[in-house]
């Protein structure tokens, strides 16, 4: 059965990241570029 | 009798018993001067009760009989008020197979009211003095919309117990009108009409006031009164959905104007002869933001005709050597058909990098272009910080997927409800 609560805190949730990613300009989907960082394991990257 | 003395179940008053004229069993009388009908469940007889005396009108068939799954004489509460069940009957809709069992229930205070189940969906109906007032086919009480969902004559099949009325012959024709939970029953016949202002009630309700224990016939269908389970948050998840995105529309408008779209970078760079050079641009700096991070939109522009230009680029942050690589590219093409010009593609693309780390950053660029020749040049344009319009598509869809979903729900419990009666709305093919 449907809880209003729940949906409520859902909502907010999802204000929430979206919120923070226009802050920290995540782009959701669509970006297409590879990260690489010297970290990483050499090679993975030309 | 003012009613006090009913303050229990116990206390409800006890049936007269009555022999009965033709097989000599006992009748119970608990409704006294308001009960017309009896009907014994031994010899199966209907007998009109007047003044003391009881006159057969009918003899039912046996086989006809359904089990009543509140047995005579039970004793319950509904609403707040005891009640005994005084008779039990089994209807149909004239001429057709669709049928229903009735339980009286008699209160010396409150008179008879009555459950009635159909399918395993109960409603209690209890006669009102209120008279709705008509709406078109429909009705309207108290400034509630009843609509129109039934109307047949009834047909008494078998019968068990105290009425008060005849239930032998009815001619009168009855008519349904529904607000869910709430129904609206209109009996009308040549002489009088009565009205019945009734509520869907489960069957765990009944069996907690009468305390039963037995099995009630299973559920099929959608009751014509019943809820949907989510139906009382529907008015509360519009009201939120609409509040969201209301919200969610201020938010991208301020988010869009704080947008800093700062220019970074922005050159014109000749494409190599030699293809397998590559370009390393001068240095420009992504400026620090609040989560030292911020989206990087890369337009790329070049005068391609009938042509491709492709770019391989690598963002190097200077500083930590972490490298966010990509491929972009233009295509444009144009022609002139079957007497109708044509074009596809464009000469320009923007592609918008995620979470880009503040600092110093250059660009290693390796362009590609079809061997017959592309053009000669190309521009490059980076953009810091700019307004995503799609993730506020992404997170509206997201956030009204549950809305649409119980929008979609209710709606198809409100076709299935509407597909028992000969007045829906719903078209059904």
């Amino acid at each position: 059965m449907f809880n209003l609560r729940n949906y409520l805190i859902i909502l907010g949730i999802i204000l929430s990241v979206y919120v923070y990613a226009a802050l920290t300009g995540w782009k959701f989907f669509g970006s297409n570029s590879e990260k690489w960082s010297p970290t990483q394991e050499k090679g993975h990257h030309k | 009798m003012d009613g006090s003395e009913i303050n229990s179940v116990n206390n409800l008053p006890s049936a007269e018993i009555l022999e009965c004229p033709k097989c000599g069993s006992d009748l119970r009388l608990t409704g006294f001067l308001l009960t017309k009908n009896i009907a014994c469940g031994k010899c199966h007889s209907l007998f009109a009760y007047a003044n003391g005396n009881l006159k057969v009108i009918k003899i039912f068939k046996k086989e006809k009989k359904k089990h009543n799954h509140i047995p005579i004489g039970t004793k319950g509460t509904i609403d707040g008020r005891k009640f005994e069940v005084v008779g039990f009957a089994n209807y149909r809709e004239a001429n057709t197979p669709y049928a229903w069992d009735e339980y009286t229930l008699f209160n010396p205070i409150h008179g008879f009211t009555f459950l009635s189940v159909y399918e395993g969906h109960w409603n209690y109906f209890e006669q009102t003095i209120l008279r709705p007032r008509p709406q078109g086919g429909d009705v309207n009480l108290n400034g509630d919309s009843y609509r129109i969902f039934n109307r047949y004559k009834q047909k008494t099949d078998y019968a068990l117990g105290e009425f008060p009325w005849d239930i032998s012959e009815n001619p009168s024709t009855i008519t349904e009108y529904i607000n869910p939970p709430h129904i609206l029953a209109h009996d009308k016949d040549t002489n009088e009409e009565t009205w019945f202002l009734g509520r869907y009630i489960t069957p765990k309700e009944i069996k907690e006031a009468f305390n039963l224990q037995s099995h009630f016939p299973e559920q099929t269908g959608i009751g014509s009164t019943q809820l949907h389970s989510s139906a009382a948050s529907l008015s509360k998840v519009k009201q939120i959905t609409l509040y969201v995105v209301l919200s969610m529309l201020v938010l991208q408008i301020i988010l869009s104007i704080s947008a800093r779209d700062k220019i970074v970078f922005k050159d014109q760079f000749n494409i190599p002869g030699n293809q397998a050079g590559g370009i390393v641009s001068p240095p420009f700096e992504l400026e620090n933001t609040l989560f030292g991070k911020s989206n990087l939109q890369v337009e790329l522009i070049a005068p391609v005709h009938n042509s491709w230009m492709e770019a391989d680029i690598t963002l190097i942050n200077d500083k930590t050597g972490e490298e966010f690589h990509f491929e972009q590219g233009v295509e444009y093409y144009s022609g002139y058909e079957g007497g109708e010009a044509w074009s596809e593609g464009q000469n320009y693309t923007d592609n918008t990098l995620s979470s880009i780390p503040a600092g110093k950053y250059h660009l290693n660029i390796f362009p590609a272009t079809p061997p017959d020749g592309g053009p000669g040049y190309f521009q490059l344009k980076l953009t810091q910080d700019v307004s995503m319009l799609s993730n506020f598509f992404i997170t509206l869809l997201i956030a009204l997927i549950f809305p649409i979903a119980l929008w979609i729900s209710i709606s198809s419990f409100e076709a299935q409800r509407w597909m028992n009666s000969d007045f829906s709305p719903y078209s059904y093919e």
